[in-house]
């Protein structure tokens, strides 16, 4: 027999855990995560090995992730329609829209500055990446008060990251701008992308199925 | 075990007071939603909905979106006696508490 406040305890406990669940709205799935990870590790790897004649102008190179962006965020969208459907759900959630009405000014901040550095930079890789970055962490960490705990830190370390890439060490790296903004995007965009994506299928994977048990 | 003299009944079910947990969590959710949360049967979830619809708990809104569908929220009654339920819970946990 479990005494009285004990229970109660237990009850308490379990409670909040169900409300954060209920509360909580995961924007990137694992699956996304790991699909963006390698598009940006494989673009990265194909940007880098572009000798110094053929390499894309600082216009192209924003065409090209912004064409990266689209791709996932689509993938992502048909995860999230696919998920809708099976639950017989409408697609656009509240915590969706939620979700979207966060992200989008930091986004579009970071697509307008980097669109600037491209246009008026005739080298500014380096200013086009850290933005990205950046104001990319930003737009996770705008999410923070429904997004999970591993959302938010995928958020720090882009915003840690971003914040490095405008230091006066980076800025020394002038002179190979282009190989230094594609080591970023790889580091942000590719690895820590992978890094969450493998968090999260570990983390899901272990959780319980149902907080009911919890409740019996 | 906890006095159940002091708890309400209708909500000090593992299955309703989950239930009432979520819709108190949000505005509103769908049967689908609150199905795929709590991995309960149709059943057993319309059985729990019931009941608490029968105590003024909840409330109840048909729409429709491509097809009919039910949105269940906590009604002011409901959400008035889900708080009670907590302070219930939190004052039998302190009570435990040296020199609570």
């Amino acid at each position: 027999m479990m005494p009285a406040d004990r229970e109660a305890a237990d009850h308490l406990k379990t409670i909040r855990a169900l409300m954060e669940r209920a509360t909580i709205y995961r924007a990137i799935s694992a699956p996304t995560a790991l699909a963006g990870g390698l598009s940006a590790l494989a673009l990265c790897g194909l940007l880098w090995q572009a000798e110094p004649g053929t390499r894309p102008s600082p216009e192209s190179f924003v065409g090209l992730w912004v064409g990266a962006l689209i791709l996932v965020s689509g993938f992502n969208v048909w995860l999230l329609y696919r998920s809708a459907r099976q639950r017989g759900d409408a697609f656009a959630s509240s915590g969706m829209r939620m979700a979207l009405r966060s992200v989008a000014p930091p986004l579009a901040a970071g697509f307008v500055l980097s669109t600037l550095a491209a246009v008026t930079r005739s080298n500014g890789y380096a200013d086009i990446a850290a933005f990205w970055i950046l104001f990319y962490g930003l737009a996770l960490l705008a999410m923070g008060s429904f997004a999970p705990r591993s959302l938010l830190m995928l958020g720090t370390g882009f915003f840690a990251m971003g914040l490095l890439a405008f230091m006066p060490e980076v800025r020394a790296l002038e002179g190979r701008s282009y190989q230094a903004s594609l080591l970023y995007m790889a580091l942000s965009f590719g690895i820590l992308h992978l890094l969450y994506a493998g968090y999260v299928f570990v983390s899901q994977k272990n959780r319980k199925p149902s907080v009911m048990e919890d409740l019996a | 075990m906890i006095d159940f003299s002091q708890l309400d009944k209708i909500i000090h079910e593992k299955g309703r007071l989950a239930i009432m947990t979520l819709l108190a969590a949000r505005a509103d959710w769908s049967f689908q939603d609150l199905k795929a949360e709590l991995k309960m049967s149709d059943g057993n979830l319309i059985t729990h909905l019931r009941s608490l619809f029968k105590a003024g708990y909840t409330t109840e809104t048909k729409e429709m979106l491509g097809r009919p569908q039910t949105r269940y929220a906590l009604s002011p009654a409901g959400r008035t006696a889900f708080t009670a339920y907590l302070n219930v819970l939190e004052s039998i946990v302190r009570s435990a508490r040296p020199g609570g």
